[in-house]
């Protein structure tokens, strides 16, 4: 071993006094690229392995960690879920916890997100429960300080744990994060404030001046159907918003909480710039089934762009009240081919009145039109 | 005369040196982005709960498009497939691209298929259409099938499709690729998720040959075992979640594959549908798309994301596989000449700036400049012109630069997909990296060469012809490794370049 050390030693400091240091300059950098090269792939190679490796240990112990949290957790879940429970109870759950190498982050960790999934699935007593355990344990300390963190996603983390858990005071600090170029962020401290916030949960749509893209829509709904105990504020106040997607939340917001008030301030959107906002409002009334408005609707569509037309027309057949059915089929005759078939569409939805009147038509209609009242007639198709 | 040869010669030698040197430092570059964009990715997602999509009134509805031509003994199993993925509004409209064999039949007896007066408008200019069919089984109410002529080509049988797709958005896929149960909901995200309109979005496509499939379903993931298909997952994943992802982050990419994509519809309408005359239909189509947004001003986006969503079958053998990579030249070649317009032209920004230039000089042109750059090598070495130790060092720099760059698209795929289990199999895929400069990638030269001259001479193409997986849907239910059949002349249409 000793002579193959000498060897090589020898070799490389003959190699780099006689030979290497009188290389041209390119072959000099191709020959640190080779060993650059080399020793990358060669780490990516113990990158491999010991990642596998790794990933082995940690599941292993992952999993025996969680094991032992959900077998704390879920006999109490379990019993307290029909049974009343005091206060030695949640401090018996928490000294259990407390029993599991807690200072390691990894293990308070697993708690918190063990703690977070009974937490969303579980309401009433069970809930309060585990929101007293994450307190007691102090958890919400190791949130605390995730929020502080550089990292934005250690953040996002940190406010999906202390809004789950409803942590009142800290939702304040949430709405800085509202507009933040990272949109992941924006929408945890969105999501955070609304499920935190125990005085004017919306109030974060005021200072939202960022879209309020399609997804996050998604998720602020979802808390909506999970969370029951948020305050449902009036939704017109946002109507007059600069920020289109705004209104158009707040819109969707008005229909599924049925907010029939706002109507009157709804229907001064029709005159709004933004198109995708006059699509929503023509949609709500339909949503609704505002019958009142059909008119109005037929009124407006004339100026209006073809896919609040379209919009229009789907409105009409979901109100479907019979009161525009001459509308509708004088739209069979329109030279626009979509405007056709979705009055078609749209007259099928009044039912057998409906399908009468397509029936009488078919005899006297061009052949192109004839194809799209059968289109509409045929159950298969319409199903 | 020799004097003036020899001073050419060496000239091309300082060209090549300079080329080679900024192909090596591209890579570098983009290997740093994908690090990134891929790291975002997964941050992202980790906040994702996908139920979240499924249970949405809101979430976009999304119509899949799968071409089929000859596919008859796997068609029903894929349709099954296709039908059980996980998305709450989706239609399945199969095109029957005109099949010479039972593809048509076996679908209207399984899913019992009945014509109906659908009422077809062309949106896009077609080939003429035989029928329309729907289930008389309100199970099978998202299936479509539309019979149509033959027209040779791919693109006229997306177009039929995109006429009578009903949603916003459509998925074009292969019907004989295995598409994860998940796909539709990963690939709307991005569209849903970004502040920009999102045009189309793209995912990883990764090699079914060897993995266990079940009537349709990808049961148990295993790393190809023949080398060639082994070697051509190697340069999916470098060109998939390398090039690709660095592509998506500097919103650039100009491709998003055939074998798995999403569209905007409104916008594949407005640009007159794919082009029939195109080897490359699909990344003819990205160009066009995103020409249309730069015309109109609109600022878009079109996404890359970092997942395995699409599996599908490689060509297995020497003949078929050059087939394939001839016609992705000629396809690519095809559609950089197309738009020459947009070379180097601002007004069509890193499209313009970015894009064209790469693919023109590293994809278009670089086989030719290393094939000539190989003849310049061998002429300077027979007549002494060059310092044969010297060449040697630079060698194996480029050969130590290329194992490097590859092995950290594996390295990503580790941190992102994971789909090899064992250590072996990830490790077998990373010793196949040494030997790809050697017995690989000079096939891929010469096949661009024959590409490049087919175009140049105007020969007529043909199909390459697809060895097709052994799945018989008529089976009993038992997992069965994917065997690729060398012998079956299917003339399948396959996604194009991976480049």
């Amino acid at each position: 071993m000793e002579k193959l050390y000498f060897f090589l030693s020898g070799f490389l400091t003959d190699f780099y006094e006689n030979r290497f240091q009188a290389y041209p300059q390119i072959v000099k950098i191709a020959y640190a690229g080779i060993f650059i090269s080399f020793t990358v792939t060669s780490l990516c190679y113990l990158l491999v392995y010991f990642r596998r490796v790794n990933q082995a240990y940690i599941g292993s112990k992952t999993d025996k960690w969680k094991a032992e949290i959900e077998n704390i957790l879920t006999g109490s879940v379990i019993q307290f879920n029909s049974e009343d429970y005091q206060q030695e109870d949640i401090t018996e759950i928490a000294e259990n916890l407390r029993k599991l190498p807690m200072h390691k982050y990894i293990v308070r960790q697993i708690v918190v997100n063990e703690l977070m999934f009974l937490h969303k699935n579980f309401s009433g007593k069970v809930n309060i429960l585990i929101s007293s355990v994450y307190l007691l344990i102090g958890l919400d300390k190791h949130s605390r300080r995730k929020l502080k963190s550089w990292r934005w996603y250690i953040k996002a983390e940190a406010i999906e744990e202390l809004s789950e858990f409803g942590i009142h005071e800290i939702a304040p600090h949430f709405l800085k994060y509202v507009n933040s170029k990272n949109i992941t962020l924006s929408m945890q401290a969105q999501s955070g404030y609304l499920q935190a916030s125990k005085t004017d949960p919306f109030i974060f749509l005021d200072y939202a001046n960022q879209n309020l893209i399609l997804w996050h829509q998604i998720n602020l709904m979802e808390i909506l159907n999970r969370k029951k105990d948020i305050e449902i504020p009036a939704f017109s106040k946002w109507f007059t918003s600069k920020n289109n997607s705004v209104v158009i939340f707040c819109i969707r917001l008005m229909v599924k909480f049925n907010q029939t008030d706002c109507v009157k301030d709804l229907i001064k959107l029709a005159h709004h710039e933004n198109e995708e906002v006059r699509k929503e409002m023509i949609a709500a009334f339909g949503d609704m089934s505002l019958v009142d408005y059909e008119l109005h609707l037929t009124i407006h569509f004339r100026n209006e762009t073809l896919p609040c037309k379209i919009e229009i027309i789907k409105t009409i057949g979901k109100i479907a009240s019979n009161d525009e059915l001459n509308f509708l089929k004088n739209l069979l005759l329109d030279p626009e081919f979509q405007i056709r078939f979705e009055a078609a569409k749209a007259i099928r939805k009044h039912g057998e009145k409906g399908e009468m009147i397509l029936f009488d038509l078919l005899e006297n209609l061009s052949v192109e039109n004839r194809d799209v009242v059968l289109h509409v007639l045929d159950s298969k198709l319409s199903a | 005369m020799e004097n003036l040869i020899n001073s050419v010669i060496l000239h091309y030698n300082h060209f090549i040196f300079i080329f080679a040197a900024s192909i090596m430092l591209w890579y570098l570059v983009i290997s740093l982005i994908s690090i990134r964009e891929i790291m975002l990715y997964k941050r992202k997602n980790s906040f994702i709960d996908f139920k979240k999509l499924l249970n949405s009134p809101y979430t976009p509805p999304i119509s899949i498009i799968a071409p089929a031509f000859n596919e008859g003994k796997t068609i029903i199993s894929n349709v099954h497939s296709l039908l059980s993925l996980q998305y709450p509004v989706f239609e399945v409209i199969i095109v029957n691209d005109g099949s010479s064999d039972s593809t048509l039949l076996k679908l209207i007896k399984e899913f019992k298929l009945q014509l109906v007066d659908f009422a077809y408008h062309t949106h896009i200019k077609t080939g003429p259409i035989r029928g329309i069919y729907k289930s008389a089984n309100p199970a099978y109410g998202k299936l479509i099938v539309l019979d149509k002529e033959n027209r040779k080509n791919k693109a006229d049988a997306l177009n039929t499709g995109i006429n009578i797709a009903s949603h916003p958005y459509y998925v074009c896929c292969d019907v004989d690729c295995i598409i994860d149960n998940k796909a539709l909901l990963k690939l709307i995200k991005p569209i849903i998720d970004e502040e920009k309109q999102v045009i189309a979005s793209g995912a990883v496509i990764r090699i079914a040959n060897g993995c266990e499939v079940d009537q349709g379903f990808l049961v148990n993931v295993k790393a190809p075992k023949n080398f060639l298909t082994r070697i051509q997952e190697v340069e999916y994943l470098r060109s998939f979640l390398l090039g690709r992802m660095a592509w998506s982050r500097i919103n650039g990419l100009i491709i998003v594959s055939g074998g798995i994509g999403i569209f905007e519809k409104k916008i594949a309408v407005a640009v007159g549908g794919y082009d029939t005359n195109s080897f490359g239909e699909d990344m003819e189509m990205t160009v066009r798309m995103r020409k249309h947004m730069n015309n109109l001003g609109i600022k878009y986006m079109v996404k890359y994301i970092p997942e395995s969503l699409c599996w599908t079958e490689v060509p297995p053998n020497l003949s078929i596989f050059i087939k394939q990579r001839v016609r992705w030249t000629k396809g690519l070649v095809q559609t950089l000449l197309d738009h020459k317009k947009m070379w180097f032209n601002s007004k069509y920004g890193r499209m313009g700036c970015l894009s064209f230039p790469y693919w023109i000089l590293y994809e278009w042109l670089a086989p030719i400049i290393e094939f000539f750059g190989i003849l310049t090598y061998i002429y300077l070495i027979a007549n002494s012109l060059i310092d044969f130790e010297f060449s040697i060092v630079l060698l194996v720099f480029v050969f130590s630069y290329a194992v490097m760059i590859t092995t950290i698209s594996i390295i990503w795929e580790e941190y992102t997909n994971q789909v090899y289990k064992t250590k072996k199999e990830i490790f077998q895929l990373m010793l196949t990296i040494f030997l790809e400069p050697f017995f690989y990638h000079p096939i891929i030269i010469l096949a661009a060469l024959k590409g490049n001259l087919d175009l140049l001479f105007n020969r007529q193409h043909k199909w390459g012809d697809m060895g097709r997986m052994e799945i018989d849907a008529e089976l009993p239910a038992q997992a069965q490794t994917v065997k690729s059949n060398p012998k079956t002349n299917l003339g399948a249409q396959k996604m194009s370049p991976a480049a």
